[in-house]
């Protein structure tokens, strides 16, 4: 996600967000946002919610959030993974990202990132 | 087209009680509650939309974010700004402290966020007042010293509440188009006849309150005339201002008519 709240780009491998992911996207941002003028920190980010058996972790990069929901109770290394991608990303489109107009088609190589996490082809790819 | 498919984030901006909920629900399909603007200060809702023009017709899709019109809230105001492409500037008619309220707070502060965006006027309750007359007055005086469009709008009767995301979505494409060099330089004195027929058709469709009421007989006269709307002569728009003003003529006054009609003449007198 934008840290705008426009979706960069969206993969499942399984039904897991039922709604729209463009809306989930922008509403992610808008709690983010809330936690942090909440407890009037800007230097923290809200890094993980939880659901019944699901979870979100969220890392937060200079122009970008990534968010993996996923079911289970551990995250094994999983936020310092999506750090790193995060890193890498916004290393790649830096200058993209600065100014983005919301097309998405301007990050040919975003799947890169789903391909670090998900084994096999994502079944549902979407942006 | 622009792009194949062009998605931007717009803003719905306003104090509290002027009506921008209730105009977003008159606009988007919307399932979600509207309790997420009162306790996370945002909501984000969507709109798949099609403007069109003579020669082409472009794809884009909203997503609004409908803020929090309480003051006092800038940081969460603020942060929703970020990444916005446009926005809707609302305020009450019958609440001149709203009017007030768009220059002194909500453009200075989108501005030090945003700089210059695309946004449009909405002046939003009309059905509350009996005489038009000072609310269109107070429009004319705004969109006059702010350099934009707008509209009355009633988000009870649905009065212009399309026509208002449409132009928002021209001005957006406009921009595009610029951004990517393909409206004519400053340089250019003249507009182009493509140009005057993309403005007649605007005014057009503005005047009928949008686009989906107003293409099919907007269509219908420009065959009629003659226009090949990829190349149109001086004498087929002509021809279509004439057309058009008939059209028009069966629910405006004569008055208002020829007015629109010499306008609209005088466009092409410009280009000629």
């Amino acid at each position: 996600m934008h840290d705008s709240g426009m979706l960069i780009r969206h993969w499942s491998t399984r039904d897991g967000i039922v709604r729209d992911t463009d809306i989930m996207s922008g509403m992610f941002i808008v709690l983010q946002e809330f936690v942090r003028d909440s407890f009037n920190d800007r230097k923290n980010n809200l890094e993980r919610l939880r659901f019944g058996s699901r979870q979100v972790a969220l890392v937060r990069g200079d122009r970008t959030v990534l968010a993996a929901v996923l079911r289970g109770r551990y995250l094994n290394g999983l936020p310092a993974k999506l750090r790193d991608a995060v890193g890498d990303f916004e290393r790649h489109y830096g200058g993209v990202l600065k100014d983005w107009s919301g097309n998405p088609d301007a990050f040919p190589s975003v799947d890169v990132v789903a391909w670090r996490f998900m084994k096999g082809k994502p079944t549902d790819v979407a942006s | 087209m622009v792009d194949d498919h062009i998605k931007r984030k717009v803003l719905l901006l306003g104090d509290g009680a002027v009506g921008k909920t209730s105009l977003i629900r008159r606009f988007v399909v919307d399932k979600f509650s509207d309790d997420y603007i009162t306790t996370i200060g945002t909501k984000v809702t969507k709109k798949d939309l099609r403007v069109e023009y003579p020669d082409r017709a472009v794809d884009l899709t909203f997503m609004i974010w409908d803020v929090l019109g309480q003051k006092g809230y800038k940081n969460i105001q603020e942060s929703a700004f970020v990444g916005g492409k446009g926005a809707l500037l609302v305020y009450d008619v019958t609440r001149a402290d709203t009017i007030r309220s768009l220059t002194d707070y909500w453009l200075r502060n989108l501005g030090k966020v945003l700089g210059s965006i695309p946004f449009v006027l909405v002046g939003n309750k009309i059905d509350l007042v009996d005489d038009r007359t000072q609310g269109e007055e107070t429009l004319e005086y705004l969109k006059e010293s702010l350099g934009v469009r707008g509209f009355l709008s009633s988000a009870k009767t649905g009065e212009s509440v399309e026509a208002c995301f449409l132009q928002l979505a021209r001005d957006i494409v406009a921009k595009a188009d610029t951004r990517l060099g393909r409206h004519q330089g400053p340089e250019e004195e003249a507009p182009t006849l493509i140009a005057v027929a993309d403005q007649i058709v605007t005014d057009f469709c503005d005047l009928m309150g949008g686009q989906e009421a107003a293409m099919p007989i907007v269509r219908q006269q420009m065959s009629r005339a003659g226009v090949d709307v990829n190349s149109p002569t001086l004498q087929g728009l002509r021809l279509a201002v004439e057309y058009l003003a008939d059209a028009e003529s069966s629910f405006r006054n004569a008055d208002e008519v020829e007015a629109t009609k010499l306008r609209r003449l005088g466009w092409i007198k410009e280009a000629s």
